[in-house]
C-alpha cells in the first residue's frame, strides 16, 4: 500500500484546501477565497472549518506554515504551503476521482442508453 | 457589537485552538463580513462544538467513564451471583471455587507490586493478580516509547540526573533515530541560556566556529560550571551531525532554555539572585517557541524542573507552568537514577524482561507506590519512567583532567564566590580543575 493511501479519500474540505494551496502559498483568507473561486461559489469554507482542517493537515505533514511572512501586512499573516507529501496525496486523490468519473460516465451512459432504446 | 460577539465565540473555544487561530479568525471575520454575517456565525458555532466535542478528548473521558461503570457493575454482579448460587446449591466444591475466585480477585496486596503468592484454604496456593485495576507494566524500547508519546502530547520532558554518561549516550541515540527526527522539531535544553541562542543556531546548523565561541553555549549559563560534563557537548555535536543528513526544513533546532545572563554584569549574589527562577524561562521557551508554533519538542531538564506536581518545595516548576496554560500538553518521563525515583521504582527494577533503554508507562500500573507516606506516588509525578541501566551502574561523565583553561577557572572561581560564597565548583569539577 502506498503511504498516500492512508489519507484517501480526502474529505471535501481537505480536497479544496489542498487544491487551493496547489497554486501557491496562501494565508487563511486567501485559501477561503481561492476555494470559493475554484468551486464557482458552490463550496464555501468558514474560518472555523478552515483552521480545524489546516491543523489536521499540518499534523499529518500535508501542509506546513511557511517561515516567510509578508512584510507588507501588519500584523504579518500566517501563510500555508503544500508539502511535497501533500502534493502526492492530492495527486493520488485526483487520480482516484478520475476513476470515479470514468466509471460514472460509463454507467450513466449505459443507463441512459437503456432508457432510450 | 457583531465583532464583539464573534470574539466571544472564539473565546469560548479550547485554549490551544484559540491561542493559535483567534487572531487569524478575527481578521478573516473583518474581511469577510461584507459577504454575510450568518454563515460566519454558523461556522463559528459549528467550530465551537467540533473543537470541544471531537478535538478536546472530552468525549473520550465521557466514554471511558460509561464503559468503566458498566464493567465494574458487571463484575460486581457476577461475583455476587456466583457466591449466592454456590450457597443456594449447598455445593461445597462450587463454594470453594467461588471463594477461590474471590481470593484471586481480592487477594491481599503482595509484597511485590506485580503480584505474588498467597496461602489460601490450608494447603492450597494460588497466584494473586496485581492489585485491582492494575496492570503489569510492559517495558518498551525507550526510543519507540518516546516517539509514540509525541502522538498524544507535543512536549515530552525528560527529568534527568545531570552528568550521567549513559543518559548522554541515550540522548545521542534518540537524536539519531529517523523516527524521532521525523517527529520532533525542537529540543529544549537546560544547559544553554537564551541570549546564546544565535550561537547555538549557528553551531547546530553546521557552521565552523572557534571552540571558544562554542564553549560559551554551555559555560555562560546561570548555573556555575554545571555543564562541563562532556555529555552535553557530545550531545550537541550529535545533533549537529544529525542535521547534516537532514533536509534544512527538517533540521532539529536546539532551543536554549535557561534565563539570559551576562556574567560581565554580575558582581554580587544579589545580582545573581535577580536573575530569578529559571523555570519561568524554560516555560516561556516551551510555550512561545514550541506550543504556539504547534511544534513538538523534547525537553531535557533536571528532575526537579519536570515533576508533574511542582518542585520539591511545593512551588511551580516548568511542567506546572506550561500545564497551567496548555493543559495536557506535556508527557513527563523520569530517569531512574540513584535517589528518590530509584527507591520508589524498586519493584520495577526487578522486572525480568527489563532491558535498557526501556520506557515504562505508569498509567494503570501499581508502580511507584511511595515507601515514604510523605512522598507522592510516582503516577502523580510522571507519565513514564526511563530505565537506562541499574541505578548503581550509572556513571558520571566528568570533564577530562586538565581540560579547563586557567583563565576560565579563574572566572569559575569568581562566579562560585558570587553564587555560593565558596569555591564549590572546584569540588565537582574534580581533576579537571587541577
Amino acid at each position: 500500500m502506498d503511504d498516500t493511501d492512508l489519507f484517501l479519500p480526502l474529505s471535501p474540505a481537505t480536497l479544496h484546501i489542498l487544491l487551493a494551496l496547489a497554486g501557491g502559498d496562501l494565508h487563511g483568507y486567501g485559501i477561503m477565497k481561492e476555494v470559493a473561486r475554484q468551486s464557482e461559489g458552490q463550496y464555501k469554507l468558514g474560518p472555523g472549518t478552515l483552521y480545524d482542517n489546516l491543523q489536521k493537515l499540518m499534523d499529518r505533514g500535508l501542509v506546513k506554515e511557511t517561515s516567510g511572512r509578508s512584510k507588507n501586512e501588519d500584523p504579518p499573516r500566517r501563510h500555508y504551503q503544500l508539502t511535497s507529501f501533500g502534493r502526492r496525496v492530492l495527486s493520488a486523490d485526483v487520480a482516484r476521482l478520475k476513476n470515479v468519473i470514468k466509471e460514472a460516465k460509463l454507467h450513466l451512459h449505459v443507463a441512459g442508453s437503456g432508457k432510450t432504446s | 457589537m457583531r465583532r464583539g460577539l464573534y470574539r466571544c465565540l472564539i473565546w469560548l473555544h479550547p485554549a490551544v485552538f484559540r491561542q493559535c487561530y483567534s487572531e487569524e479568525m478575527l481578521r478573516i471575520f473583518d474581511e469577510a463580513i461584507g459577504q454575510g454575517l450568518l454563515p460566519l456565525f454558523v461556522d463559528g458555532v459549528r467550530s465551537l462544538f467540533r473543537q470541544w466535542l471531537l478535538r478536546s478528548n472530552i468525549w473520550k473521558m465521557a466514554a471511558g467513564t460509561v464503559v468503566s461503570t458498566v464493567l465494574i457493575f458487571g463484575w460486581w454482579h457476577s461475583q455476587e451471583s456466583s457466591l449466592a448460587a454456590a450457597l443456594r446449591r449447598g455445593n461445597p466444591g462450587a463454594l470453594e471455587e467461588a471463594k477461590r475466585r474471590h481470593l484471586i480477585e481480592h487477594g491481599r496486596p503482595s509484597d511485590g507490586v506485580f503480584g505474588g503468592v498467597v496461602q489460601a484454604a490450608g494447603t492450597q496456593t494460588v497466584e494473586t493478580a496485581p492489585q485491582s485495576g492494575a496492570r503489569i507494566p510492559d517495558p518498551v524500547d525507550a526510543i519507540e516509547g518516546i516517539v509514540s508519546a509525541f502522538k498524544e502530547r507535543p512536549v515530552v520532558m525528560i527529568g534527568e540526573g545531570h552528568w550521567l554518561r549513559q543518559a548522554g549516550d541515550f540522548y545521542t541515540r534518540l537524536t539519531r533515530d529517523p523516527k524521532f527526527q521525523e517527529t520532533v522539531q525542537d529540543i529544549v535544553v537546560e544547559f544553554a541560556s537564551r541570549n546564546n541562542q544565535p550561537l547555538l543556531d549557528r553551531y547546530i546548523a553546521g557552521e565552523d566556529m572557534p571552540i571558544e565561541d562554542v564553549r560559551r553555549i554551555w559555560r555562560d549559563t546561570t548555573k556555575v560550571a554545571s555543564w562541563e560534563s562532556p555529555v552535553y557537548a557530545h550531545w550537541l555535536a550529535a545533533i549537529r551531525e544529525a542535521n547534516r543528513g537532514l533536509q534544512p526544513s527538517r533540521h532539529l533546532r536546539v532551543l536554549a532554555g535557561d534565563t539570559p545572563v551576562d556574567w560581565s554584569h554580575i558582581h554580587s549574589h544579589s545580582d545573581w539572585s535577580a536573575l530569578g527562577d529559571n523555570n519561568v524561562s524554560f516555560a516561556e521557551v516551551i510555550i512561545d517557541k514550541v506550543l504556539k508554533k504547534k511544534h513538538r519538542a523534547l525537553v531535557v531538564l533536571g528532575t526537579n524542573h519536570v515533576f508533574k506536581s511542582g518542585d520539591r518545595d511545593g512551588g511551580d516548576n516548568t511542567t506546572t507552568r506550561v500545564e497551567s496554560l496548555y493543559p495536557g500538553s506535556t508527557y513527563v518521563v523520569l530517569l531512574i537514577c540513584e535517589g528518590g525515583v530509584a527507591r520508589a521504582a524498586q519493584d520495577l527494577l526487578r522486572l525480568p524482561n527489563l532491558t535498557p533503554p526501556a520506557l515504562l508507562a505508569l498509567a494503570g500500573t501499581p508502580l511507584g507506590k511511595p515507601t515514604d507516606p510523605r512522598e507522592l506516588p510516582l503516577i502523580k509525578e510522571a507519565n513514564a519512567l526511563l530505565y537506562i541501566g541499574p541505578p548503581e551502574s550509572l556513571k558520571l561523565a566528568l570533564p577530562p583532567v586538565g581540560s579547563l583553561e586557567p583563565e576560565y577557572l579563574k572566572e569559575v572561581d569568581r562566579r562560585s564566590m558570587i553564587e555560593w560564597g565558596e569555591l564549590r565548583a572546584r569540588k565537582f569539577l574534580a581533576a579537571a580543575a587541577q
